[in-house]
C-alpha cells in the first residue's frame, strides 16, 4: 500500500478495487477498511493531522467498495470525526468525492445512531471504534 | 523628315497630352450623382467581397466546431449502445463493466468541460452517467457475481438502467439542439481578443 505522510493512494492497494464484501471477491471495501483505512485514520486522529485519500489510478470503483470502506469509517469513528480529519481526491471521478462527504458519511451515521451493525464476512484482526469520546482497539461485534 | 517607322519623340510627347486632356474632361463634366453610383459600385462590391470571404469563412469555422460537438454527441451515444447492448446479453463481466463506467466517466467529464466552455450550456450527461453507474455498481448482484466472468441482469435492473438510458438519451438530443441553436452573437461565447 502506497502511503507517504497522512495519505493514502488507493492504487497502491490495489489497481482493481472489488466488490463490498471479503466473501465477494479479492480487494473488497471490507478488507480496504479493516487491513488499511481504519489503522491509517486512526494514526491521523491521533496526531490531530488530516488523513488524505487519493482514488485516482485505479481501474475504476463499484460505488459499494466506496460505501463499505468509507461507511464502516464513519460508523466507527462517527461522521463528525471523519469530516474533520478525512479529505478525498478523486480528480478523474470527482462525482465519487461528493458520494463519499455527501451521502455514505451521513448515511452511515444515521446507520451507527440506529444501531445498524455493519456486516461482516471475515474474521478481521481488532480495530478501532471510537466509544463515549474514547477510541478503543478490539474485535467489535 | 521623319520617315515612316522610325521613332518621332514629338509624337509621343502630342498623345501623352490628349489623355491628359481627356482625364480633365471627364472630371470636369462629373456631376454629384455620378460620384454618388461610383461610390454605391465600390461599397456593394466590398460589401460582396465581404460577404464572400469573411462570413463565409466564419459560418464554415462555426459549422465545423458545431459539427464537432454533435459527432462527440453521436460517439458517446453509440458506445452507450454498443456497452447497453452487450450488459443485457450478460457478456459482461463485473471487473470490465467499473473499466468502462470509468473510461465514460473521463470522456463524459471532459467533453462536457468544453461544451461549457465554448459554448453557454449546462449538460447533464455525466449527472445521467454517474447515476447509471452508481446504481449498476451498488446491486447486490453485481458484487455477488464479482468473480463470474458475466454479470446477469435481473428483470428489475433491467427496467431501471432503461430508464436511466432513457434520460441520459434525452440529454444528448437536448444538447444537439442547443448546439445547433448556439449563435456567436446569442450564447456561443464570444471570442476572447
Amino acid at each position: 500500500m502506497e502511503s507517504s505522510g497522512n495519505k493514502l493512494i488507493i492504487a497502491g492497494y490495489s489497481e482493481y478495487p472489488g466488490p463490498r464484501y471479503c466473501v465477494q471477491g479479492d480487494n473488497s471495501g471490507e478488507d480496504f477498511y479493516h487491513s488499511i483505512l481504519n489503522d491509517a485514520f486512526y494514526l491521523a486522529v491521533t496526531k490531530q493531522e488530516k488523513l488524505t485519500v487519493d482514488l485516482d489510478g485505479t481501474a475504476g470503483y463499484a460505488s459499494s467498495f466506496l460505501d463499505e470502506a468509507f461507511g464502516n469509517l464513519s460508523y466507527d469513528y462517527s461522521s463528525e470525526t471523519v469530516k474533520k480529519y478525512l479529505v478525498i481526491i478523486s480528480n478523474q471521478e470527482p462525482d465519487w468525492k461528493d458520494t463519499i462527504m455527501n451521502h455514505i458519511i451521513p448515511d452511515w451515521e444515521q446507520r451507527r445512531t440506529k444501531g445498524n451493525k455493519p456486516k461482516k464476512t471475515h474474521n478481521h484482526a481488532e480495530w478501532y471504534r471510537l466509544e463515549n469520546g474514547t477510541l478503543t482497539k478490539k474485535i467489535w461485534s | 523628315m521623319v520617315q515612316a517607322g522610325e521613332w518621332n519623340p514629338n509624337k509621343k510627347n502630342m498623345e501623352l497630352i490628349t489623355v491628359c486632356h481627356g482625364a480633365f474632361v471627364i472630371q470636369d463634366t462629373m456631376k454629384v450623382s455620378d460620384w454618388i453610383a461610383i461610390v454605391n459600385i465600390v461599397v456593394t462590391t466590398l460589401v460582396g467581397l465581404w460577404i464572400g470571404i469573411s462570413v463565409r469563412r466564419n459560418f464554415t469555422i462555426n459549422r465545423a466546431v458545431k459539427d464537432y460537438f454533435i459527432l462527440e454527441c453521436l460517439e458517446i451515444k453509440k458506445g452507450y449502445s454498443n456497452f447497453l447492448n452487450c450488459l443485457y446479453q450478460n457478456s459482461k463481466s463485473s471487473k470490465s463493466i467499473i473499466e468502462w463506467l470509468k473510461i465514460m466517466t473521463i470522456k463524459i467529464d471532459i467533453f462536457e468541460e468544453f461544451l461549457k466552455e465554448e459554448f453557454k450550456v449546462n449538460p447533464q450527461v455525466l449527472k445521467t452517467h454517474n447515476k447509471l453507474k452508481q446504481y449498476i455498481t451498488e446491486t447486490e448482484e453485481f458484487n455477488d457475481n464479482y468473480k463470474s466472468p458475466n454479470f446477469e441482469l435481473t428483470p428489475t435492473i433491467k427496467k431501471n438502467i432503461i430508464e436511466i438510458h432513457e434520460g441520459f438519451s434525452k440529454e444528448l438530443t437536448k444538447i444537439v439542439i442547443e448546439i445547433n441553436k448556439a449563435s456567436k452573437s446569442n450564447n456561443w461565447k464570444k471570442k476572447k481578443k
